[in-house]
């Protein structure tokens, strides 16, 4: 066990990091890459969320037995996953079986809590959650279930993750 | 006791995080020695935020001798942040360099390094936070590994000197 204000920090510090190595590149290039310099940055932070995400629910899940529908695996994933990694329990889940969205709400998201404090601006507060969207689509995707994640700040620490299955449109149809 | 003031985490989530951002990070900058001050960077920024949580919580005061920060570091605040104490050792003789020695170190599980990352100070971001925390008690001094266990070293020590003492510029009484 380790302090929580490490992960907190680490996640502000990364997001800066990741940044400078790709205004870096960038600079180096003679041509233009297509995208933006904050698409960028986002796909590499949530790459990395990604990565994590599927390692740690196949520790998590180890030894329970296999789930049996799409709702099982997120309740795990609000419930125990949550708890695991961000240290509660999600506020609040909201389901669309029409349109396979599945919206988290967190009230008060602890990775957000350094941050308030520690950034006045707040204009580019999405990407702090670019690696928590990584860890939760890395853990649904290695628990078989294919998603894309984003995730929004309402007022810091409250925020929401808006989770969409990429099957839906075949699977019940 | 400072251990159990703050809220704590798996290490695991720690671990793989940092692992998969020093991944990242050789692969942008295919580079090792920008890596390495990149992570040193990274780590000096946290320090600066940390030392408010660790005042705060681990009852040290702010102001103690230089040669006081070894037992402060090694035994309270590696212990409160990290979940692991290091050892002091290797003073000089005027009492202004000593290493800490890490017997565990949580960022460096599961970890092994390629060969052609053996330049590489895998955990240097640790180096960094050391650096910026005792900026911010007035301490400005150098820090680095001197040696890692995954570059095949037998032991893994922060090497951590003296350069001097700054002015204090924040009145005490600020609000």
């Amino acid at each position: 066990l380790l302090a929580e204000s490490c992960i907190q920090l680490l996640n502000i510090e990364m997001v800066e990091a990741i940044k400078r190595s790709v205004v870096e590149a960038r600079s180096a290039q003679t041509h233009h890459d297509k995208g933006s310099v904050e698409d960028e940055v986002y796909k590499r932070l949530e790459n990395i969320g990604f990565q994590v995400g599927q390692r740690l629910i196949e520790r998590y899940t180890r030894d329970r037995p296999l789930f049996n529908d799409t709702m099982e695996c997120v309740k795990f994933l609000c419930k125990d996953y949550w708890v695991a990694v961000f240290r509660k329990s999600i506020k609040n889940l909201k389901y669309n079986n029409k349109r396979g969205v599945f919206v988290l709400e967190d009230d008060r998201f602890r990775w957000l809590l350094n941050y308030s404090d520690a950034s006045s601006s707040t204009d580019h507060v999405d990407e702090m959650l670019a690696v928590p969207c990584g860890l939760i689509r890395g853990a649904l995707a290695g628990l078989g279930v294919t998603t894309t994640v984003t995730g929004t700040v309402e007022t810091i620490p409250a925020c929401r993750f808006t989770v969409v299955l990429k099957d839906h449109q075949n699977t019940t149809r | 006791q400072a251990y159990g003031k703050v809220e704590k985490i798996n290490a695991e989530l720690l671990t793989l995080t940092y692992g998969a951002m020093v991944n990242q990070l050789l692969q942008d900058y295919e580079d090792v020695d920008e890596v390495n001050k990149q992570l040193d960077k990274m780590g000096f920024n946290i320090g600066h935020r940390l030392i408010d949580e660790f005042l705060a919580k681990s009852g040290v005061r702010g102001r103690c001798e230089f040669q006081d920060t070894a037992e402060v570091i090694s035994k309270v605040a590696f212990k409160m942040f990290l979940g692991v104490s290091a050892q002091v050792a290797n003073w000089n003789s005027d009492k202004t360099e000593y290493s800490l020695i890490l017997e565990d170190n949580p960022l460096a599980d599961f970890v092994e390094l390629p060969e052609k990352y053996n330049r590489l100070y895998f955990s240097n971001i640790l180096a960094g936070v050391i650096r910026g925390a005792l900026e911010m008690v007035q301490y400005s001094i150098e820090c680095k590994f001197v040696r890692d266990v995954l570059r095949g070293d037998d032991k893994t020590e922060i090497r951590v000197i003296f350069k001097e003492k700054m002015e204090d510029v924040i009145p005490d009484d600020d609000d």
